[in-house]
């Protein structure tokens, strides 16, 4: 005994793995300007679309294998291996169906970048934001990127399968794209060991603190359509409660958010439990939310820190649903940035940081916020100070966004705003030669820096705008000369080099 | 005093250079269509573009005057929250269309705008857009474009398109009363208000529209390719339980061979899909219930519902808008066709008859397969080639 249906549903199933699967034969038709990003990208596809296809496909032939097993014997054993057959299925049509949306974004993105809409775009910001991530991770986690940037609805809340980083449309300049940077911090959240166990701590120790208030809140619900005596009521209360236990023991560790199920009409444990599981699954968002914001700010400073304040975050405005306001994501950032400031000497970023909390924190008095979501408790403080050591303890020591080296980070900046002072005083204009700058960051730190000490109009603010478009073109160029240089000699970029 | 006024400023430039970058691409963005079609697709979106750009300058202005206060900051973010899904659906759009651009649809696109226009003719509701690629299939209304899911581009999931298509006929349909104009499946949402959600109105009407004009060959996609049985009684936010779809699907296909003047070539696809999902219920433990669970709906409420909308749309569309009886006769026929040539394993293709529809070659197509899943391989690669050859250009198929 067969079942066609199901033998059908898995076939197609299997064709579209199958399309998903030679998703990297698709770049062959939408040529790179660089044919090296093109062949890493290749290879990076196929180890993450291409295995996590294979592995469905695997699964899939499994399923054929053992109904065609079944039916050599008993009717029964047929019809229970049908039935599993199904089971197994369906979980792996709604796993694929998650590949085959970010395949399908992956590839409209590269879509989108490769057709160039020259009149429009700057299409080398794409670059910029590709070697941005590509040296954010090389300096903190030491892992090779070999994905890409790409124009997404908004940000992410997890780490993409194809680690893809996304570039809310249309906002592509060169004052959002440090913003890129948040991105990887979920990359960061979900790769780090360190990280991972944090952040599995949080949730367990955030959801047990709230069994309690999810019980009573169940109970009451139950007990006002179906009354009960104080002693069924207590009884079923400690039932209850060790359900919620049970539930917080065995909680699932997804990166993103768990696919609410509806849950009116299943009975009272099954709602405890998926309250719980709720309630987690929320936590552990909010938390890598947070974790890449203060990631971005570490590795980025005031590169992110302004952007996010000025010009992304709203304070009434939530993320996904109630799971964190932009309120508590500004505070975090502050936060991080007050540490980082405290950790150096001479209180570099101060002067900014106090110029971005007092702006902050009068929007927030002012303006409608999300109500309990601000972090007056210090939460945000010490939830920078436990990340702070795991930073340390975790990533390469040039992860963090240098205040007192010589050829790069924060002293830098200072010389090119000596340098574009001058040049502004005398011109109007931005020089964008003899600046030194080697690195992206710096770049983008010193634009951030000039236009938060120099409020400007907007002619001017183009005008720098313009000038550190061209500076970071020019840092992409350096970067992808020295690599050629690197790939020839046979030289690898500096490995992982972790604090002790 | 902090600069809030900058930082106000600031976010009003960003949104401003960002309504105005999606404007421009969304006109750069290479559609293979007429411009007449392009525009009214295009149109759609410069429109809600340009209002939310009216608004953000008025408020521009009374921040340049020195008005920084809450009342401010609370219009720029509701024009924040209104162009977040604007973008997004602007961003789906470029990406489904370059990605239909450069042949990741494998051509179907193609074929279910054929088909679409030719339900359009049929039923006389006009559309003239055009479908992308999509995460899942939808009909979004900010442009009127049909998105078809990605990675599924065989010609089994043509059918789901007449589904998309119905939720755009159902608030096109319109009648010329003494009062006036007014479109009665509107009012018939409003009507069922107190048993029903309207989204799930909205998706009972798609099922019956997409089986009124495209006959079996929806019912057979839903029951063999689409419904899930471990939830088949579960209502989900925005859709029925697949229960009640099935329900409505082959209640469908029984009202239509009631019909006076359809002979009964009906009646066995009905039987035989009613008892393909009887079994698939049994297989996932799933007994019928007395009553649908998940809602307070009985199958005599849905029967009822099912009814109003199969009467709407015989009074509204074009009599040829229905899927009858001469044209499953039609699709019967080459259903055998079809299958012979499938068997012979040569790729030859049986000569389609004169006046043939994409809508007969889908119901070929399925009737084919229910008869003999195995050869499922070969009837995609002819009925491909069949709907190729009516379309009038091959699709590209080097992928594959």
């Amino acid at each position: 005994m067969s079942d066609p249906i199901l033998c059908a549903r898995i076939h197609a199933l299997e064709e579209q793995l199958t399309v998903v699967e030679n998703s990297p034969k698709w770049l062959e038709t939408m040529p790179f300007r660089t044919t090296e990003i093109g062949e890493e990208l290749h290879d990076g596809l196929d180890g993450t679309f291409g295995t996590k296809a294979r592995q469905e496909k695997l699964e899939l032939q499994a399923i054929l294998n053992e109904l065609r097993a079944a039916e050599r014997g008993s009717a029964d054993d047929a019809a229970a291996a049908i039935r599993a057959g199904w089971e197994r299925y369906l979980r792996v049509q709604q796993e694929s169906q998650e590949i085959f949306s970010e395949c399908l974004q992956f590839l409209g993105g590269v879509a989108i970048r490769n057709e160039g809409f020259e009149q429009i775009l700057d299409n080398q910001i794409w670059e910029v934001a590709d070697e941005l991530i590509r040296s954010c991770a090389r300096e903190s986690t030491g892992y090779p990127w070999t994905s890409l940037t790409v124009p997404a609805p908004e940000e992410a809340v997890a780490k993409t399968l194809a680690r893809m980083i996304r570039l809310r449309f249309p906002d592509w300049n060169v004052w959002t794209i440090p913003l890129a940077a948040r991105e990887y911090g979920h990359v960061v959240a979900e790769d780090v060991a360190g990280l991972v166990a944090f952040i599995d701590r949080e949730v367990e120790d955030l959801v047990r603190g709230r069994l309690e208030e999810i019980v009573a809140i169940e109970l009451a619900t139950h007990v006002l359509h179906n009354p009960l005596s104080e002693d069924d009521e207590r009884a079923l209360r400690a039932t209850l409660m060790a359900s919620a236990e049970d539930a917080a023991e065995h909680l699932e560790r997804p990166p993103g958010r768990l696919v609410q199920v509806q849950t009116a009409d299943e009975e009272l444990d099954a709602r405890v439990r998926d309250y719980v599981a709720d309630t987690a699954s929320r936590e552990r968002e909010r938390l890598h939310i947070l974790v890449a914001d203060v990631f971005a700010t570490y590795s980025m400073g005031i590169a992110y820190a302004a952007p996010a304040i000025l010009l992304r975050f709203g304070p009434g405005r939530r993320t996904r649903e109630d799971v964190v306001s932009d309120a508590e994501r500004g505070e975090v950032v502050l936060a991080m940035l007050d540490r980082m400031d405290r950790e150096a000497t001479g209180s570099p970023y101060r002067a900014l940081l106090d110029r971005l909390r007092e702006d902050w924190s009068w929007v927030l008095d002012h303006v409608p916020t999300t109500h309990g979501f601000r972090a007056d408790d210090g939460y945000s403080a010490v939830f920078v100070d436990k990340v702070w050591a795991i930073f340390d303890a975790h990533l390469r020591t040039t992860a963090r966004y240098p205040h007192d080296a010589d050829s790069e980070g924060w002293l830098s900046v200072r010389k090119v705003q000596l340098a574009w002072q001058a040049s502004h005083k005398a011109s109007g204009e931005f020089t964008t030669t003899d600046l030194e700058l080697r690195k992206l960051r710096d770049a983008l730190n010193a634009a951030w820096a000039w236009r938060l000490e120099n409020p400007a109009d907007e002619q001017t603010v183009k005008r720098l705008e313009n000038a550190v478009t061209e500076i970071c073109r020019g840092l992409v160029a350096d970067g992808r000369r020295a690599g050629g240089r690197r790939r020839r000699t046979g030289q690898r970029a500096s490995g992982p080099a972790r604090r002790t | 005093m902090p600069d809030t006024q900058n930082i106000l400023l600031s976010q009003i430039e960003a949104l401003g250079r960002e309504l105005a970058r999606t404007g421009s691409l969304l006109n750069d963005v290479p559609l293979p269509f007429d411009a007449a079609v392009r525009d009214r697709a295009v149109g759609e979106f410069e429109k809600l573009l340009g209002r939310e750009q009216s608004e953000l300058a008025a408020i521009r202005a009374r921040v340049m005057e020195g008005d920084v206060t809450a009342e401010s900051w609370t219009a720029l973010q509701r024009i924040a929250a209104r162009t977040t899904p604007l973008f997004a659906e602007s961003l789906a759009f470029l990406e489904g269309a370059l990605a239909r651009e450069n042949g990741l649809d494998d051509g179907l696109c193609r074929l279910v705008d054929s088909l679409l226009d030719e339900l359009s003719t049929r039923t006389g509701v006009m559309w003239e857009r055009f479908t992308i690629l999509a995460d899942g299939e939808f009909f979004a209304g900010t442009a009127d474009i049909i998105r078809i899911r990605f990675p599924d581009t065989s010609v089994w999931s043509l059918p789901v398109a007449a589904h998309e298509f119905g939720h755009f006929a159902g608030p096109a349909l319109t009648s010329s009363t003494s009062a006036g104009t007014v479109h009665p499946f509107e009012i018939l949402v409003q009507r069922e208000a107190p048993a029903w959600k309207a989204p799930h109105v909205h998706e009972l009407f798609a099922d019956v529209f997409a089986t009124y004009t495209l006959g079996p060959a929806y019912a057979f996609t839903c029951v063999a390719g689409r419904f899930d049985p471990s939830r088949a009684y579960l209502d989900a936010i925005g859709h029925p339980a697949p229960a009640k779809r099935v329900h409505a699907v082959l209640g469908t296909l029984a009202r239509i061979a009631q019909e006076e003047d359809q002979a009964g070539g009906y009646q066995a696809p009905v039987g035989e899909l009613a008892e393909a999902w009887t079994s698939l219920l049994a297989v996932g433990g799933q007994a019928e219930p007395p009553e649908y669970a998940g809602g307070s709906a009985t199958i005599v409420d849905l029967d009822r519902l099912v009814d109003a909308l199969y009467d709407l749309l015989k009074e509204q569309l074009r009599p040829r808008g229905m899927y009858g009886a001469e044209r499953l006769l039609t699709a019967q026929q080459l259903a055998g066709a079809i299958g012979r040539s499938a068997q012979l394993g040569d790729r030859s293709l049986p000569e389609l008859p004169d006046g043939v529809l994409l809508a007969d070659i889908v119901n070929a197509a399925w009737l084919a397969r229910w008869r003999n899943w195995e050869l499922t391989p070969e009837l995609g690669h002819i009925v491909a080639d069949l709907c190729d050859s009516l379309v009038g250009a091959p699709r590209a198929r080097a992928r594959r």
